[in-house]
């Protein structure tokens, strides 16, 4: 979609939805600070946790911390380009979708750069943060192929939550009242991404983790950064394979956003 | 030569029905049943009928929203699903009940980015846009953000924005829908004078398909 003249199309939509914002400024300015404070709290509850107990399903808090930045930055990032897809079921109910097909623009850029939500920005940068200080600190023996990896994996599993956002997001193509479906796999898979897997258990462990795939998030990567084998007994290249899970990711999601849209019913005049 | 054809357009919509106090039953609705129709360049066509007779299905097929159960459909040669984007850039769509303007930015904003969206040279957007200020007074709310206009300065809002890009159709559903009696003939003598004129801007005067639920007489 690298057509200049389309690129500035996009450019203009984008703009729009800046300015539509700034129609609110106090309310934008409370939301920033509001936001900031939802990721927050993610990583102080991990905080929390080690001051009761130095490990947490055999990990030291620095060696947790990767895993947490990783995870929030991914989460707080993908939310901010694609989280607002959430929204695709008021656009369905309402029919508000068809003035998007109307426009001779791809859809899915289209919805996402006509509320990108600006205010979620305080939320990755606070999400990035978190990451950099915890690699910094965690005492990484730096190897090329470590730094290599600590520059993939983070925009890997940017990709893959992006993915899950659009995925589950589809089902309202086909069911509408679907939100709540949603929410619980992708602010789960967030939740699930903040400790290393060691501490599920059972089959939910294999759910989450490698069924859907949100091992490959922060938990592996995070291994193959700190040099640890896995507890689980895994190889340690599997660490290394966050980025071509997320573009698998990435493909499944492409596929169920073209299927889910010739499915779209549309509402009554 | 046809801009519009429609063979055995066909639409069916699985519903599920209430039956008991939990059980529910499938039932196939067919909305448009095996349409067939040519319409010219040039030409304006009235697609009436009651309320549920299946006139915005058969308009959203024709314009990419909805996939046809069966039938084939062209618009400007083009097939309305697969080559959507294509297709857009070729024709306005006016729906009476959903805005394509910018909710929280002046009328003006809304056909700024509209140039940038649908492509179009600056000169001949300009045009457009003039001829649209005088036909359907834009003037005195042009500066206004959109969610402050009235329904009937909206609707003159939403007719122009499907025009700037200068489609060969323009497909209005239902676009007089609420408007009091003077907006309805402001809108009314807006179409019929763009059926008139083969003049610049707009090469030739765009093919018009407008669904109506109301009778025949009373809204055109």
């Amino acid at each position: 979609m690298a057509e200049p003249g389309t690129r500035r199309a996009y450019r203009a939509l984008l703009g729009a939805q800046a300015r539509s914002q700034a129609a609110y400024r106090t309310s934008f300015a409370v939301d920033l600070v509001g936001n900031m404070g939802a990721t927050v709290f993610d990583v102080m509850t991990v905080l929390v946790l080690f001051g009761v107990t130095r490990e947490l399903g055999g990990f030291t808090l620095r060696e947790t911390l990767v895993v947490v930045g990783l995870s929030s930055f991914a989460f707080a990032t993908a939310d901010l380009l694609v989280g607002n897809i959430e929204r695709l079921p008021r656009y369905v109910r309402t029919g508000l979708f068809d003035a998007v097909l109307v426009r001779p623009l791809a859809a899915l850029p289209q919805l996402l750069l006509m509320d990108l939500p600006l205010r979620k920005v305080s939320r990755a940068v606070f999400g990035l943060a978190v990451l950099v200080f915890a690699l910094a600190s965690a005492g990484i023996d730096w190897t090329p192929g470590r730094v290599a990896l600590a520059l993939v994996a983070p925009p890997a599993a940017v990709v893959f939550f992006a993915a899950v956002f659009v995925t589950t997001a589809t089902v309202s193509f086909y069911w509408i009242d679907s939100g709540e479906l949603a929410n619980s796999v992708t602010y789960g898979g967030r939740d699930f991404t903040s400790y290393p897997v060691t501490v599920y258990g059972g089959w939910f462990r294999a759910l989450f983790a490698y069924g859907m795939g949100f091992a490959f998030v922060s938990y592996h990567p995070a291994l193959a950064l700190l040099g640890r084998p896995d507890p689980l007994g895994l190889p340690a290249w599997v660490g290394w394979a966050s980025p071509g899970v997320a573009l698998v990711a990435a493909a499944v999601a492409a596929l169920a956003w073209r299927v889910g849209i010739r499915h779209y019913r549309s509402t009554g005049s | 030569m046809n801009v519009i054809e429609m063979d055995g357009l066909r639409k069916e919509f699985t519903v599920r029905v209430r039956t008991g106090r939990l059980r529910r039953e499938k039932r196939t609705v067919t909305a448009v049943d095996g349409v067939d129709l040519r319409v010219e360049r040039g030409e304006m066509l009235g697609y009436i009928g009651p309320n549920g007779a299946g006139k915005s299905t058969t308009l959203k097929m024709l314009t990419g929203v909805l996939m046809p159960s069966a039938g084939r459909a062209r618009v400007c040669g083009l097939r309305p699903v697969a080559d959507r984007t294509r297709l857009a850039l070729r024709i306005g769509v006016v729906f009476g009940q959903r805005s394509q303007l910018w909710w929280d930015l002046p009328l003006r904003d809304s056909f700024a980015l509209l140039r940038h969206v649908y492509r179009v040279p600056s000169a001949e957007h300009a045009a457009r846009l003039a001829r649209c200020r005088s036909l359907l007074d834009l003037d005195e709310f042009l500066d206004t953000p959109v969610r402050q206009l009235s329904l009937g300065q909206r609707m003159r809002g939403e007719l122009t924005a499907a025009l700037l890009h200068g489609p060969e159709v323009l497909f209005l559903d239902e676009p007089t829908i609420g408007l009091d009696v003077v907006s309805k003939q402001a809108v009314r003598g807006f179409l019929a004078e763009l059926g008139r004129a083969g003049e610049p801007p707009w090469c030739s005067p765009p093919t018009t398909w407008r669904t109506s639920s109301g009778s025949a007489a009373a809204s055109w």
